[in-house]
């Protein structure tokens, strides 16, 4: 079999020693070529960006971003994701569920084989959804606590408790935290699915806002509500979003 | 005996015999004796049968109540109560007699009074006493059952704390699988070192009380395992007073708070974290302190609140209410100095724009309270 090196495959760990042990396990597979290692979730999107793997061994628990938000962030198009986990078994389940592959620390060559394999009959493919896998994998905290926006190189991390509004526009949403806002390519629908709903509120089709940062709501002719912000923004607020504003606020 | 017949809880029956002796008093100032004399009698009488009924509780305690020879014993009591009765009264009409106060004709009945007047006091002081003791029975099981809830209470913790984080292992193991081939006697090293730990946790688990010096051994073996794990990452600083080293700690009180530490500051964050240990004598207190730098900007860390109400529960319990745990987390964002609004991390992928934050628990124990 002529093995030349035909999928490559970029490491991301936040520990050293581990990384170094995968890579290690990998060379016993001729056909698959390490291109690169991250320690961390910046440098692992900016590394899917410029080096366009064919495939990631991702750690979940990382600094900066965690494995669900780089994936989140990267250019997925053609990325086959295997995740390096410590999780439980209960989890595991999830993983199986959503097809993709995942490698129990300690590392085993055995399963690192199995997970090749199926790497190389699925390659190409995509990703599956994620959200219902993070959600899994993340009982304890089932809405994001805060979402990532990427423009080109930057990344900007928004703590949810930070966010004032978001507004649908066309196929984006744009965020407004503080004085600034971020464009996100994502329906307002899709976001609104994974935000605590006992903080944000659709106040109409095209507008979510965060009940904390909400000053006062002003009626401005008849069925037809303003809301107001804490930074001055107003927001035309529909008869729906008027009622499930009120069941929110008591 | 000074003590057991100013019992506080004889002021009742004390109490009760003022309506007796007064009850007496009248009884024998009657037959045209005169109120002089049925007062003085009563009083002289009457005080001395109070001290003689208290001291009864002594025998209440000898011979407590129990079920099976419960008509052995109400026999004995009463058959006591009755010589204690005759005897005194005896005692009273003779010295009364020899004193010639005793009232001239019939004396007999008077005696007869006097004797069943003595024998009532003697049945009330006997119920006295065994309602006083079954009280405090009652009250004694309750102390000790309150007594077990906190040892269980106490156990469970340890148990809790004696559980190695299954990642710990996993990660471990990792380290050990990735060392092997390379570095083998590195390899070698972390399986005692995981080895050591282990047994240490779990003889830990079983005692009462450690020597700061075990805790400290057990600490410096969980950073040097995860010292391997996370490398240069992970910088430990050590400031421990020699003079504390003996001195008595809760098992497994300071290990949580370190694992703790390497969790939430060193796992979440990509600059080098430094944990510093320090175990000090201040002027009138011990000062053990973990700090540790964290990423603010990283993902908050959720539940470290359960396990710092455990560590401060069992230092109280441990040195009593004085003792203290204080948390504190100080947090520099990228931003310096711009308002709250606008925390929100910027960065560019690779660039490490990670703020400062410091996150640090203080116990404080009272130098008088130390064991």
């Amino acid at each position: 079999m002529t093995a030349s090196p035909n999928i490559t495959a970029l490491i991301v760990d936040d520990e050293p020693l581990a990384r170094r042990y995968l890579a290690e396990l990998v060379t016993a597979h001729a056909d698959v070529r390490i291109v690169g290692e991250c320690a961390d979730g910046f440098a692992a999107v900016r590394a899917i960006g410029e080096l366009k793997p064919d495939l990631v061994f991702l750690d979940i628990q990382m600094p900066k971003l965690d494995g669900f938000e780089v994936l989140e962030l990267a250019d997925r198009a053609a990325l086959a994701v295997v995740f390096v986990t410590a999780f439980e078994q209960y989890a595991l389940r999830a993983f199986d569920a959503h097809a993709v592959d995942y490698l129990l620390k300690p590392l085993s060559p055995e399963r690192l084989a199995a997970a090749l394999d199926k790497v190389r009959r699925n390659l190409g493919r995509g990703l599956p959804e994620l959200d219902s896998l993070r959600r899994a994998l993340r009982p304890e905290e089932p809405f994001l606590s805060r979402v990532v926006v990427r423009d080109g190189a930057a990344v900007t991390v928004i703590p949810c408790a930070e966010i004032t509004c978001i507004r649908a526009e066309d196929d984006y949403v744009s965020i407004c935290f503080g004085k600034k806002s971020a464009l996100k390519h994502q329906t307002i629908a899709s976001l609104e699915g994974q935000l605590d709903p006992a903080r944000f509120v659709r106040v109409h089709r095209g507008a979510i806002l965060n009940i904390e940062k909400l000053v006062r709501v002003e009626l401005v002719a008849r069925d037809h509500w303003e809301a107001v912000l804490s930074d001055g923004q107003t927001l035309r607020v529909s008869r729906a979003g008027h009622q499930r504003l009120r069941d929110l606020l008591g | 005996m000074r003590r057991a017949l100013l019992d506080r809880t004889l002021l009742p029956y004390y109490l009760a015999w003022i309506p007796m002796t007064a009850l007496v008093a009248v009884e024998l100032s009657g037959a045209g004796r005169g109120a002089g004399f049925g007062v003085t009698v009563g009083l002289l009488f009457g005080l001395p049968l109070a001290a003689i009924g208290a001291g009864l509780r002594f025998m209440c305690r000898a011979l407590p109540l129990r079920r099976h020879r419960l008509l052995n014993t109400l026999a004995a009591m009463l058959a006591a109560s009755s010589l204690v009765a005759g005897l005194w009264t005896a005692l009273f009409a003779l010295t009364l007699r020899a004193a010639r106060p005793w009232p001239a004709g019939p004396t007999g009945g008077l005696a007869g009074t006097l004797f069943l007047v003595a024998l009532a006091a003697m049945v009330f002081s006997l119920l006295y006493h065994y309602l006083v003791e079954a009280a405090e029975q009652v009250a004694r099981a309750r102390r000790a059952e309150d007594e077990a809830r906190v040892q269980a209470g106490e156990a469970r913790l340890r148990a809790l704390a004696a559980q190695v984080n299954p990642h710990f292992l996993y990660n471990g193991l990792n380290s050990v699988a990735a060392l092997i081939g390379a570095e083998p006697a590195a390899a070698r090293e972390m399986v005692t070192r995981l080895a050591e730990f282990f047994r240490g946790t779990t003889a830990a688990g079983r005692k009462e009380a450690v020597p700061l010096s075990d805790e400290l051994a057990l600490v410096r073996g969980y950073l040097a395992i995860e010292q391997v794990r996370f490398g240069d990452r992970l910088r430990v600083v050590e400031r421990v007073d020699e003079a504390l080293l003996a001195t008595s700690w809760p098992p497994l009180l300071l290990q949580p708070l370190v694992e703790n530490a390497v969790k939430y500051g060193v796992s979440g964050s990509a600059e080098p974290v430094t944990l510093e240990l320090v175990a000090a004598l201040e002027v009138n207190y011990a000062v053990l302190r973990l700090r540790n730098g964290f990423d603010p900007e990283g993902r908050p860390s959720p539940g470290t609140g359960t396990g710092l109400v455990a560590t401060r529960e069992r230092l109280e319990r441990f040195f009593g209410p004085r003792a203290t745990l204080t948390v504190e987390a100080a947090a520099v964002t990228a931003g310096v100095g711009t308002p709250a609004a606008e925390t929100a991390g910027v960065g560019t992928p690779g660039a490490g724009t990670a703020g400062a934050g410091t996150f640090t628990v203080t116990l404080r124990v009272p130098r008088e309270d130390l064991r």
